[in-house]
């Protein structure tokens, strides 16, 4: 038997310029029945190689010619392996998780949106326990500072959860703004507040005249949210001492709070003490609880969109002598949440557990129970709702009473007894008209 | 002496690995010792699907030749590794048996295996040449001179050579005889066609002249021209391989799937994918030699008989000229 004249591959590699394949790698190659390695090797000479594609093609044409077999053509024997492999070819794998991270975006932003919306209603709690700030409230001792807890104004942390406003609590507010003795001075030589804007609103005419004054219109800040666009009360320095917004916060006020010294302090009103107060005593605290939107018309660009919340209320008119603390606490919780229609009030009043709220479509709505049930009110006035308040007709008032001990002491004595009917609650449109109504469902215009 | 050369083998091959572990590797070892390198009873299957004994081969020439095969290809392992009985019994088990019988009996001379291989390839082998050479007296020629040299007629330093001893049985041996037929003629026409003069050879007036003095060339045809050469000689060897088999050889896509083993549309497809890439990389090329975008843009935008490139030469770097070859400038 004659020695085989075999050439290991392994040890003599084939290289295009030195040797070409025998002529069993060659068949082999053409029946492809070579081993995938070695034919990569015969593969890469035969791409430089001529002679030996040309050997392989006469061998495969003669094959076909004298219909010897060569192997039938397949299809590409993969494609199972590819379908199943989709799951985990990283191209794939990184389209999967593009599409999950885009996913969590939206979820994020969505959540973002929904928590921007809860704190426009709870933007600045400090300026919104200011607004409410009744006005009954003792003034501050000679050098109390204004902001007795700062720590707690630029923190919403005591706020309860589980209550309406706290899934916004739970999102990153943005420092709330205090207002500082800085920002106060941008108001402008015009009684104008500059704000971070850039627009100038006019201040009311009873803080052009210096009354007391808690709150300002609080225009497109508080559409958009910004520390630095939140206004700023002018009349902050006769404000009382600045309230701490978590104990101010009307989600946090519990029955049992009302009867609290806070509460009972912004509580000379009520009962026979308000049957004997003046009317111009109820006009002063008018001046001092309400934003006057309605004495200042908003140009009708304003009214729409952001512009809707520069009416913002709290409709302590008059009519909140006849408030009870629950009363004032539904007017509070309503303008710190939505309405029924996912709508924030842009005002609202309560007296008598009836609640009142206009949103900031210019819907009004009704609610009996403190804004548990809400019922909306068909409109029966031209133009679009901007403010709710209460009006009280007393039919008899004393001009000389002028305090509230002098009225209870009126009471007491039995001399003066003014006699206050129902209350009447108003209606103001951005047409500058008033409607009344007695019991909020039916409105007429007043006279 | 097949144990011995193969325990050699198994500890030569044991320390170049550097196992880990002697105690493995002694295990390996012993375990490789234990186990004959044809089982009996793998052999004697073996020995009834070859048909050897009608070739007149003992059991003995048979197992040797089967152990040399296996030796001479590793057992079909990629590298130097030590080959488990199964991948043994596998390489065995796949080897065209009775063809390997067949040839090894021929090569060794035996009258009733040359018997049998004419009855079995005397026609196909005719037709085949025919085939290859495209003329039936060229090609009984081409056939008859391969039946002389199978037969043992040459002979090197006094001892009788057969082409035979070198088929190893992977694939068909009818296959084998037409692939040594076509080797043949290939050699045969690369021999005879130096010879011709230009004006004999089809298509010989497009044979790229000798090299003459360069010429002057411009500055981005140079660019360009080394930006083709770096991408095609960076391309993997299948691709090269699909260039030059469709458009140097001008084969179609069907006789290159053929070659391949892969369909038609395969081939089409990777073609155009590897002409893309290419234009990409040449641009890419460009750029890197300085040209802008636009510049690069323009200068593929030459006409490729002002470029001096010969894209058969870059591809194949062949140091011998090639089978009907035609220069592509």
């Amino acid at each position: 038997m004659n020695q085989i004249p075999q050439r290991d591959l392994h040890s003599e590699p084939v290289h295009p310029d030195l040797v070409h394949p025998d002529t069993d790698q060659l068949n082999a190659f053409a029946e492809h029945v070579l081993p995938e390695h070695e034919r990569q090797v015969v593969l890469a000479h035969i791409a430089a190689c001529s002679r030996c594609r040309q050997v392989i093609y006469l061998a495969q044409e003669a094959a076909s010619e004298t219909g010897q077999a060569v192997p039938a053509l397949v299809a590409a024997p993969r494609p199972t392996v590819q379908r199943q492999a989709w799951l985990t070819n990283r191209g794939m794998g990184w389209v999967a998780l593009a599409s999950a991270a885009v996913f969590v975006l939206a979820i994020f932003v969505h959540y973002r949106q929904t928590a921007s919306n809860g704190q426009k209603a709870m933007l600045n709690p400090a300026d919104k326990a200011q607004l409410s700030q009744p006005a009954s409230s003792p003034p501050p001792a000679s050098s109390t500072p204004s902001n007795p807890n700062p720590k707690a104004l630029n923190s919403v942390s005591a706020l309860p959860e589980g209550k309406p406003g706290s899934k916004a609590l739970a999102m990153p507010a943005p420092p709330l703004a205090v207002p500082s003795p800085a920002a106060r001075e941008n108001v402008t030589p015009d009684n104008k507040i500059r704000i971070a804007s850039g627009a100038d609103y006019e201040l009311l005419p009873s803080q052009k005249s210096g009354k007391a004054a808690n709150s300002a219109s609080v225009p497109a800040a508080y559409q958009a949210p910004s520390p630095s666009a939140v206004q700023l009360p002018i009349q902050q320095a006769a404000a009382p001492a600045f309230p701490n917004p978590a104990n101010d916060y009307p989600q946090a006020v519990t029955p049992d709070q009302f009867n609290n010294a806070e509460f009972k302090r912004a509580e000379p009103i009520g009962g026979a003490a308000i049957a004997t107060a003046s009317q111009a005593e109820m006009r002063s605290r008018e001046a001092n609880m309400s934003v006057k939107s309605s004495s200042a018309p908003v140009p009708a660009p304003a009214r729409a969109g952001t512009a809707s919340m520069s009416h913002f209320s709290l409709a302590k008119s008059a009519g909140a002598l006849n408030a009870s603390p629950p009363d004032q606490a539904a007017v509070r919780r309503v303008l710190y949440s939505s309405l029924p229609n996912g709508l924030t009030a842009v005002s609202a009043t309560a007296v008598q557990h009836h609640l009142l709220a206009v949103d900031s479509a210019g819907a009004l709505f009704l609610s009996q129970d403190y804004g548990k049930t809400w019922q909306t009110i068909t409109q029966q006035w031209a133009g679009h709702a901007l403010e709710v308040r209460v009006q009280s007709q007393s039919q008899t008032a004393s001009p000389t009473v002028s305090s509230a001990a002098a009225v209870s002491k009126e009471v007491s004595g039995g001399e003066i007894a003014p006699v206050l009917t129902g209350p009447v609650f108003e209606l103001v449109t951005d047409t500058a008209s008033v409607w009344t109504s007695t019991d909020g469902k039916l409105w007429k215009a007043k006279q | 002496l097949h144990i011995f050369l193969r325990y050699l083998q198994i500890v030569g091959s044991v320390s170049s690995q550097s196992v880990e572990g002697t105690a493995t590797g002694i295990a390996n070892i012993a375990e490789l010792l234990e186990t004959p390198l044809l089982e009996t009873q793998l052999f004697d299957k073996l020995w009834q699907e070859s048909d050897a004994a009608a070739c007149s081969l003992t059991c003995a020439d048979f197992k040797e030749i089967l152990l040399r095969v296996g030796d001479a290809q590793n057992y079909g392992l990629p590298g130097p590794g030590i080959a488990s009985s199964q991948q043994r019994a596998n390489f065995f088990r796949s080897l065209r048996l009775s063809d390997l019988a067949l040839a090894r009996a021929c090569a060794a001379g035996s009258e009733r295996a040359w018997e049998r291989f004419l009855a079995l390839f005397h026609q196909p082998l005719i037709r085949s040449a025919i085939a290859i050479t495209g003329d039936d007296s060229l090609g009984r020629d081409l056939a008859d001179a391969l039946y002389a040299e199978l037969y043992g007629l040459t002979t090197r330093d006094g001892k009788r050579r057969c082409p035979l001893d070198s088929y190893t049985g992977r694939g068909s041996l009818v296959g084998w005889l037409r692939t040594t037929l076509a080797q043949r003629h290939v050699d045969h026409y690369r021999r005879t066609n130096r010879e011709s003069s230009l004006e004999a050879v089809p298509g010989g007036e497009d044979i790229p002249s000798p090299d003459l003095p360069p010429e002057p060339v411009p500055f981005e045809l140079k660019l360009l021209g080394d930006a083709v050469k770096a991408a095609l000689r960076n391309c993997p060897a299948e691709d090269r391989f699909l260039l030059a088999a469709y458009y140097l050889d001008q084969r179609t896509l069907l006789q290159i799937a053929h070659t391949l083993y892969v369909h038609e549309a395969t081939v089409s497809r990777k073609l155009r994918k590897l002409t893309d890439g290419l234009r990409k990389q040449v641009m890419h090329n460009l750029q890197d030699a300085g040209l802008s975008k636009g510049a690069a843009q323009e200068a593929l935008g030459t006409d490729p008989r002002d470029l001096d490139l010969n894209l058969r030469k870059v591809l194949q770097f062949s140091p011998s000229e090639a089978f009907h070859e035609k220069a592509v400038r």
